[in-house]
């Protein structure tokens, strides 16, 4: 093993050093510190004590709250000479006895006594940590020498016992990984501050400039903007910065107008670039057992006995599996093309999940192409029920029926309809599953000629179908069926137009309601957008962004039908 | 889409009968649900009945697929099994053959199988017979027609035929537009 966990460390640190001291020198160099302001990194172990007062340091938790607490000792002191006297007699009882130091700082320090209670509760349950392995009485000694003696740790190190001994290490690990992502969290700062010979030049429009000088310049924007009352120069507005923002990433990442509008809409500038910037970026590519036929484990095993990395996917999905790197096509393996699997993005497990479909149900999606919600479906109905497969346009229903026939699925019926007819033909089906045609603002990294193919026209064209489409789907929806009355619909567009504009144009004409759709994860979607009042309720709905939990952007929102009818408003 | 016609019925039984022998019923009646045919354009769907009853509700212009599809009548009058059917086949299939590793991909682009590529076969099976051929994890990867029979095989060279191949799961991605039974 190589002797304790802390002769282990030394030694790493004797041959690596910790890390932070370089980053902390990085960081002197960049703020220009002379020798006495400079910023010390946090040294372990012994010489942890000898820091100097008043010195600006990493600190961990604990040290943090003891020093707090040392603080407000001395300000009780100041203000209340009165109780000096108690305070000092206290303390000598408190270091004779060593019986009961959580009584003894309370008592002393009424006017902050809460505070200093529950540092001290942080603080025990802290030490009982490293030693949790249920002999509180050894945790409590424990407890009680860390309050008085600061290298308790090195003390006590004689007795503690090996479980606590790799407790420790782990933590001092965590310290470490802690202390070092500070320091770089510091360094990324100060890097951002702002240059002044740079923003001199800012809204100069004779200069030539680069994609790179560009890319700077937005950078430099988005940190003036993000803390633009003390950034600011005084001679700029904010909406001047703002649209030269606009301009640099227009022509930087290629997009339009009106889209860059809306995502400034939509998000602050500091999100909106992280958006951005994660558009561009390929999403990890994402398998589905098709537990028809197989199971992941045997799938899995069965991949990479083909020489394709995979591990499975986050707990939220029993089926999925990502693919890190391959050495064959993963589109073209016997496995796939016997329909073991599909290839198909984990944000399209999500509005199949919401919708959890139950065995020998009739359940219909409107929009099915190419079919790997479709065989979702069915797949989680063990191919019992009815799945209505729709999709208005006959070239891609190819591609649809192909994988339905690959993945071995024979609960399908086809069809080829216009969505918006098929009230007419389809009525009482438990769950209605509508993933809408939209804008496809989410799914850029797939197809980035959405950047410039969007427009007004298109989103307002895009939203009158949806609308039109999602009152079709509650009206084929049945409210008295006795597991279902489900609609779920969903988009790969982040934009508000298409999403909750449309759910809340559906509350107010169907009697439906929204309920949650049973993700664990996802943000809440907009109740009030821009002066627009949505339903209170939409706050159920749930968005997924590219740059939060790298997938796809789309919304889904999950309806429960509760009469069938159309409802007037007052206001109509 | 239409129940078949007696006549259409036979035909797709002898087809069928040539893979599996005369174990039809196992086919139309599963443990617990009945299984039926449909014709759609000159596609045969095999389907549950409830399936099939329900795929009523849509217009016959509008109809794509059922079920799975079985085949094809040609305007000949004679009955094409499709490889979407093979599964089914794989479960009942009288005569079968296994891969090698090495020559599964080859039998997916299309090819023949050969000698060199035969992991193993089902003893006593005929020329000229229906078999099914799977690869070394028992995953059914298409069908054809034995080029000799299982007596023959142990003589012949390792480059000589032994299967000759009419549909492989290759062709979900070879040619997705022509062998789909899509009604449209």
């Amino acid at each position: 093993m190589g002797g304790t966990g802390r002769a282990r460390r030394a030694k790493r640190i004797r041959k690596f050093g910790t890390g932070v001291q370089e980053s902390v020198r990085i960081v002197n160099k960049k703020l220009k510190l002379s020798e006495e302001d400079a910023l010390q990194p946090d040294v372990p172990f012994r010489k942890r004590q000898k820091k100097k007062k008043n010195k600006p340091t990493f600190e961990t938790p604990r040290e943090y709250n003891k020093k707090l607490k040392q603080a407000k000792k001395d300000n009780a002191d100041q203000q209340n000479l009165a109780s000096t006297k108690e305070l000092s007699r206290d303390k000598e009882k408190y270091y004779e006895s060593l019986e009961s130091p959580f009584e003894v700082t309370s008592d002393t320090n009424s006017d902050t006594e809460n505070f200093v209670v529950e540092q001290e509760d942080s603080a025990s349950q802290e030490s009982s940590l490293s030693g949790n392995i249920g002999e509180t009485s050894f945790s409590d000694e424990e407890t009680k020498k860390n309050l008085f003696e600061d290298g308790s740790m090195e003390d006590s190190g004689t007795e503690e016992l090996d479980i606590e001994r790799e407790n420790r290490l782990l933590e001092d690990e965590k310290r470490l990984e802690e202390e070092d992502s500070k320091a770089e969290f510091l360094s990324n700062t100060v890097d951002n501050i702002v240059d002044a010979e740079q923003v001199a030049t800012l809204f100069d429009n004779d200069i030539q400039r680069s994609i790179a000088d560009r890319k700077s310049r937005i950078a430099l924007v988005v940190q003036i903007l993000s803390d633009f009352k003390s950034r600011k120069d005084g001679l700029h507005s904010r909406s001047e910065y703002l649209s030269l923002l606009k301009t640099d990433i227009g022509y930087v990442y290629g997009y339009n107008a009106f889209l860059i509008e809306e995502f400034f809409d939509m998000f602050s500038p500091l999100e909106c670039m992280e958006f951005i910037e994660a558009s561009d970026k390929p999403r990890p590519l994402v398998i589905r057992t098709n537990t028809l036929k197989t199971k992941r484990r045997q799938l899995a095993q069965a991949l990479i006995s083909r020489g394709v990395n995979v591990d499975p996917l986050e707990n939220w999905s029993k089926e999925g599996l990502v693919v890190y790197e391959s050495r064959v096509p993963i589109g073209a393996t016997p496995e796939y093309l016997a329909g073991y699997y599909m290839i198909q993005a984990s944000s399209s497990f999500i509005p199949v999940l919401a919708l959890s479909p139950q065995e020998k149900e009739k359940i219909l999606d409107m929009a099915a192409s190419p079919g790997g919600k479709t065989t979702f479906v069915s797949a989680l109905m063990r191919n019992t029920g009815i799945v209505y497969a729709n999709d208005s346009n006959a070239d891609r229903i190819k591609s649809l029926v192909a994988n339905i026939h690959r993945l071995g699925v024979e609960n399908t019926i086809v069809s080829c309809y216009d969505g918006r007819k098929l009230v007419s033909i389809l009525r009482d089906l438990d769950r209605v599953l509508l993933d809408a045609p939209c804008s496809g603002t989410g799914i850029i990294s797939h197809d980035p000629s959405v950047k410039t193919s969007r427009d007004r026209p298109d989103i307002q064209r895009n939203s009158v179908i949806q609308k039109q489409l999602l009152l079709a789907a509650v009206d084929c929806c049945n409210a008295h069926s006795a597991t279902g009355g489900i609609i779920v619909y969903s988009t790969c567009s982040v934009l508000v137009e298409e999403n909750e504009a449309v759910i809340d144009y559906c509350l107010k004409h169907r009697f439906v309601k929204v309920v949650s759709s049973g993700i664990p994860f996802g943000i809440p979607g907009f109740t009030k957008y821009r002066g627009k009042q949505f339903h209170p309720s939409l706050q159920e709905a749930r968005r997924f962004f590219p740059h939060i939990h790298n997938m796809d952007g789309f919304f889904v929102c999950k309806l429960k039908k509760l009469k069938s009818g159309v409802r007037y408003n007052a206001t109509q | 889409m239409r129940n078949l016609t007696e006549e259409e019925l036979r035909v797709v039984f002898e087809k069928l009968a040539k893979f599996i022998g005369k174990d039809i019923k196992a086919l139309v009646e599963d443990s617990n649900e009945n299984y039926c045919f449909r014709l759609q354009k000159d596609r045969v769907y095999y389907a549950r009945e409830v399936v099939a009853a329900a795929a009523t509700n849509i217009a016959r212009h509008n109809l794509a697929s059922l079920g799975i599809c079985v085949g094809k009548f040609t305007h000949g009058g004679r009955f094409q099994v499709h490889i979407t059917f093979v599964t089914y086949l794989a479960r009942l299939a009288k005569y079968k053959v296994w891969l090698k590793p090495q020559s599964e991909m080859s039998f997916l682009y299309g090819n023949n199988v050969l000698k060199g590529g035969v992991a193993r076969m089902t003893e006593n099976t005929p020329k000229n017979q229906q078999v099914v051929v799977f690869n070394q994890s028992e995953i059914p990867l298409g069908f054809g027609v034995s080029a000799r029979s299982s007596l023959e095989v142990q003589q012949a060279s390792s480059t000589d035929l032994i299967v000759l191949n009419q549909a492989d799961v290759g062709s979900y991605l070879r040619d997705e537009d022509h062998f789909v039974g899509c009604g449209l």
